[in-house]
């Protein structure tokens, strides 16, 4: 620790002196960066081929390959996206993985951090006892939980319709009986997650503040949350990206077709129009985009969080 | 303000004591410093106080309010960490302000606390800046003025200097004592170092294996500890204990141990033998051993033989490690003192102030000197 005034630096940045040295040091990396863009590449070509296909026309993309349409690229239709978000419902089913996703992160993300505070700085009788049985549940795969569960939603469904979303109150085919599977089935990982960062923060600061006369709602709000943002982020794009790319928990609890989200209606239309290469690239770049802009959306935080710590604070 | 009584307080962890039965009482604007090796129970004792750990046994009370089940937030305690604990998200400011906006104060007042805190501890121009942007005093001084613009009953302090460098300490050691005079308040310290204890306290208490061991002023602790452990940790360098047996003759009563051979006051002697055993610990300071060519006016010195191992210039002063026999001993010297490493020497022996303690029992025997 400095013991100056002066301001200590985040020494991360420091590139060695002479151009020289850093010539040589580039030099170095070569093999390493040479690797690492060749395997960026690698795994985006899949991507880029999905999403070339999807501007091109059914004849093209049966008479070339999709690295021909590079060469022309002002040959491109949009034709796919509109057949597909106007003509096959998939603009609800956009909206309607919009209306899953978001509240079902939220209660994971909300009731985890929660959870997680107790855990880690409360004192309860049968605290590690407890979150043992909470960790050992990520053992137990979902698939195992779906009937009994489903038969629980079908005892207590409340068959009163929600003005606006659609859907029942609660049960099978209602959004808040997805978002509570969802939250469910994501707590354990999420509540694991939290309970390591929360951990991990210095007691002597959860201290001060309760001595300083906070409560451990005003410690978990004003304290752990600010400096948790680095893992709520990074749980915020996992728990997104899974429930946005679910497809079966939304095939078993959301019976009704008009409540489905885009991976079920994916999923339909593959075996409805096996066929329509194209529209089936259409629709599945505009399932893309949403957990893409996320992820770049909180992609700063992400990058903070896996170097929190390296830096001495 | 208030008084802090500790009533029999004892806490365990699973079966070990870390604190047993611990009766202290704290006045109202006292300087008390908690000192002792690590793992002593100092810092347990100041947790207990806190509130941050739960009593197991015994009362803990503030004014006449006992406080065993009060939470740590209402307390009305000040804590300073050793790892100053500051808020990285929060600029200085709402650092120092974080209690007073949980108390709910108006905006007006608490600018106004914060300010006047940060003008006593010279930080004012550091009060946009957050916690990393600062050095490690900085860091402290910030600490300090979170505690500070609270008024409490007593600020608690866990180690504030053991991150700091050496010459830092010296002077941010001045100023607590300096701020204390200031505030007025009741400060209670704790710290493994007993140079701290003995420059800053009022009253020092010294505790060892989650025991109290004694306690009173510096000055008392220095010159009548009550058993070896505090002898031995008092005083810097420390005091040198050697065991010997009490020989009488016809000539008087002697203290000897191997080559040393000692000749003690008739009144010492005398109070020796009332005592019992021929075995005892005697200890002398360091200060009370002198380089005969350099005596002290109001010193009688009886003669030691020993061999010098190492010579220490401090410049102010000497130490001498000294040998005789089979025992080690240091002496404080005069700097002009001669005494080379590996030479043999003459100690001139201060017989005025040694200190004896009950080889079996460890506590000391009461003699008066002179």
């Amino acid at each position: 620790m400095a013991m100056t005034d002066d301001v200590e630096r985040p020494t991360l940045a420091a590139a060695p002196g002479s151009p020289r040295q850093r010539r040589r040091l580039r030099l170095e990396r070569l093999p390493l960066h040479v690797a690492v863009i060749g395997l960026a590449l690698l795994w985006s070509i899949p991507t880029i081929a999905l999403v070339v296909s999807s501007f091109r026309t059914p004849e093209e993309i049966a008479g070339s390959g999709w690295w021909n349409a590079i060469k022309t690229p002002f040959d491109w239709t949009f034709a796919n996206y509109d057949a597909v978000l106007s003509q096959r419902g998939l603009a609800r089913a956009f909206l309607n993985s919009i209306i899953i996703t978001v509240p079902a992160s939220a209660i994971t993300i909300l009731v985890a951090a929660f959870a997680a505070y107790a855990f880690a700085w409360m004192r309860f009788p049968g605290r590690n006892l407890l979150l043992l049985v909470l960790v050992g549940l990520l053992v137990v795969p979902v698939q195992m939980t779906l009937i009994p569960v489903l038969r629980l939603y079908v005892a207590l469904s409340v068959d009163v319709e929600i003005p606006l979303l659609g859907g029942k109150l609660f049960g099978t085919s209602s959004y808040p009986g997805i978002w509570l599977a969802h939250g469910a089935f994501g707590l354990p990982f999420a509540v694991y997650l939290l309970r390591n960062f929360f951990g991990g923060l210095p007691r002597d600061l959860i201290e001060a503040a309760l001595l300083d006369g906070a409560s451990d709602m005003q410690v978990f709000f004003r304290i752990v949350l600010p400096l948790s943002v680095p893992a709520l982020a990074a749980l915020a794009i996992f728990d997104f990206l899974w429930t946005w790319n679910d497809l079966l928990v939304a095939l078993v609890f959301l019976g009704d077709p008009n409540l489905a989200p885009m991976t079920l209606r994916i999923a339909n239309l593959v075996s409805s129009f096996g066929a329509s290469y194209q529209v089936l690239t259409a629709a599945a770049f505009v399932s893309m985009a949403v957990p893409l802009v996320v992820f770049f959306a909180l992609q700063r935080y992400f990058v903070q969080g896996i170097l929190a710590g390296s830096v001495k604070g | 303000m208030a008084r802090i009584s500790f009533d029999n307080v004892s806490k365990l962890y699973g079966s070990v004591t870390a604190l047993n039965e611990l009766s202290l009482d704290i006045e109202n604007g006292e300087f008390l410093v908690l000192v002792g090796p690590s793992g002593c129970g100092k810092s347990t004792a100041l947790r207990l106080l806190a509130g941050l750990e739960e009593v197991s046994a015994g009362r803990i009370s503030i004014g006449d309010r006992t406080v065993n089940d009060i939470n740590a937030k209402d307390r009305d305690l000040a804590m300073v960490f050793q790892s100053y604990a500051l808020y990285p998200h929060m600029s200085v400011y709402d650092n120092i302000a974080f209690g007073l906006k949980l108390r709910k104060l108006p905006k007006a007042e608490i600018a106004e606390r914060v300010n006047e805190a940060a003008r006593i501890l010279g930080i004012e121009e550091l009060l946009k800046r957050k916690p990393r942007q600062l050095s490690g005093g900085q860091r402290q001084r910030v600490a300090l003025g979170r505690a500070i613009v609270r008024q409490p009953a007593a600020f608690l302090l866990d180690e504030p200097l053991s991150n700091l460098d050496a010459k830092l300490r010296v002077q941010t050691r001045a100023e607590l004592a300096k701020l204390h005079e200031r505030l007025g308040a009741t400060f209670i310290y704790v710290t493994h170092d007993q140079v701290e204890a003995m420059t800053m306290a009022s009253r020092i208490a010294v505790l060892d294996e989650g025991v109290l061991q004694q306690t009173g002023t510096p000055a008392e602790l220095y010159a009548k500890p009550r058993n070896l452990f505090v002898a031995g940790f008092i005083g810097s360098p420390a005091m040198n204990l050697i065991r010997a047996q009490t020989e009488r003759t016809e000539e008087g009563f002697y203290l000897c141990a191997e080559a040393l051979r000692l000749r003690l006051s008739a009144d010492t002697g005398a109070a020796l033998a009332a005592w019992g055993g021929p075995e005892v610990i005697f200890g002398i300071r360091p200060e009370d051993i002198h380089d005969p060519r350099y005596p002290r006016a109001d010193v009688e010195p009886s003669n030691l033989e020993c061999s010098v191992d190492v010579v220490e210039k401090m410049g102010s002063e000497t130490y001498l490690h000294l040998r005789v026999g089979s025992a080690q001993i240091v002496a404080r010297v005069d700097p002009r003192s001669e005494a080379k490493a590996g030479e043999s020497f003459t100690a001139a022996v201060d017989l005025k102030n040694l200190h004896f303690f009950d080889p079996a029992t460890e506590q000391a025997i009461s003699v008066t000197n002179g």
